[in-house]
């Protein structure tokens, strides 16, 4: 029975099917989830010749382990995981580099950038721009913890699972990052 | 895999606010990345790890058979007898110090000799094998004791010696008939004066009268031939050609 005579197949039956070597099926859940995806990985990499090399990888590693995939797992909570540990590497890989960008981030910032009132007609688009450098500034995991969570609604069960956390631990990273984010802000 | 499904938790006030003001990136891979990881994917597919996980049962009966197979097939070959374990105990109880071990390996050849070689069957006369080439090897003769060892040491019994001595006269009797059948020396053909004097007294001492007169017969033809030869006393006494005095002597 092909996942197609259903008009919308879950992930995880397009994957069985991909399984049993239906080929469409994966090119049906690469359309899905792709752009979500690289903007993960973007996000995290913030270069974006890294985040295609990250992003073919997370496919060629789902490719290849396709076999173990059972459907108990969400789908997209077995790609992200294989995305994250691919981040993670990435992430102690530059970790000398990362730490100057941190070193920079916390420089005393010009007193233009940092209005603390809320009617000097900060735009949209300054409001923006505060939080992406907020959040390339937090710590790599509770930045994915916050990620997950914002951009994909993940559940902490699921974000435990993908980050290979506890879920406090989870529930702990989102706390402060969050936090971190509005202190940003100067709301 | 230990990832399971979970309720989704929808996110807070505050969250959402953050989320719009994080907004999502607005990026997606290049066309030529999408081509190229889902030309990947088709490319696995046809080495597909997957296809043993449709019917596993199968697999597992092809695999009990195929290896029966070959054990059928290679276990009547490798069936050692203890003459093939031999050379290899030999050698095992050498290399151990057993000198008498040692014997026995060195005896038995771990190389195949020439004599346990397949024979080659021998062309017939028929394929082009001239019997001409066979040399016939001589018989080996046993060398015959020496007779006066047998005189001295057999003392033979009464019925044999009776069988020894009609054996004698039968041979006695052959070669009177081989001296009387013998032709009479022509002019062109003289017979040596001894053989032939012999096969006279051969003849001469025949009880038969034809024998007897045969042999007076070649005695005048001997004496012919050779007038000057003597002639044995005993044979004319014999023939009864001495005067009769020296006969009656």
């Amino acid at each position: 029975m092909s996942p197609f005579d259903h008009p919308n197949p879950t992930d995880e039956a397009l994957m069985l099917a991909y399984q049993a070597g239906d080929v469409q099926a994966f090119d049906a859940l690469y359309e899905r989830h792709k752009n979500k995806l690289f903007g993960f990985l973007m996000r995290g990499l913030g270069r974006r010749a890294q985040a295609e090399d990250c992003f073919q990888e997370v496919w060629r590693r789902m490719i290849q382990s396709r076999a173990r995939y059972q459907p108990q797992a969400k789908f997209s909570t077995w790609l992200y995981q294989i995305a994250n540990n691919l981040l993670t590497d990435q992430y102690r890989r530059h970790a000398p580099e990362q730490a100057a960008m941190q070193q920079m981030a916390n420089e005393p910032k010009p007193e233009n950038r940092m209005s603390s009132d809320p009617l000097d007609g900060v735009s949209d688009f300054e409001r923006r721009r505060r939080v992406q450098l907020a959040m390339e500034q937090l710590p790599d995991e509770q930045r994915v913890a916050l990620q997950l969570r914002l951009e994909h609604e993940y559940s902490l069960e699921q974000i435990a699972e993908i980050t290979g956390a506890s879920r406090e631990t989870v529930k702990s990273r989102l706390r402060y990052a969050q936090a971190k984010l509005i202190e940003e802000l100067g709301s | 895999m230990t990832t399971h499904q979970h309720n989704p938790q929808p996110l807070s006030d505050e969250e959402q606010a953050l989320a719009k003001l994080l907004g999502s990136p607005a990026a997606a891979p290049p066309k030529a990345l999408d081509a190229s990881i889902k030309q990947y994917a088709r490319l696995q597919e046809g080495m597909t790890p997957t296809k043993r996980r449709r019917q596993p049962w199968l697999w597992g009966i092809s695999s009990t058979l195929a290896a029966c197979l070959v054990l059928m097939i290679a276990l009547p070959s490798v069936r050692l007898t203890s003459e093939d374990l031999r050379p290899a105990q030999g050698i095992i109880d050498a290399l151990s110090g057993k000198q008498e071990a040692s014997e026995q390996a060195r005896q038995v050849p771990l190389i195949p000799q020439p004599e346990d070689a397949p024979i080659a069957q021998a062309p017939s006369s028929r394929d082009g094998f001239r019997e001409v080439d066979i040399i016939p090897q001589p018989p080996v003769v046993a060398s015959a004791p020496e007779s006066g060892v047998m005189e001295e040491s057999i003392e033979l019994e009464a019925p044999v010696m009776a069988d020894i001595a009609s054996k004698k006269a039968t041979s006695d009797a052959l070669q009177i008939e081989e001296a009387a059948a013998k032709p009479e020396p022509s002019e062109k053909t003289i017979r040596p004066a001894e053989p032939w004097l012999k096969d006279i007294q051969t003849l001469a001492q025949s009880k038969e009268p034809a024998l007897r007169q045969r042999a007076k017969e070649q005695l005048e033809a001997f004496q012919a031939a050779y007038p000057d030869h003597p002639v044995p006393k005993s044979l004319l006494k014999k023939l009864n050609l001495l005067p009769k005095k020296q006969q009656s002597l």
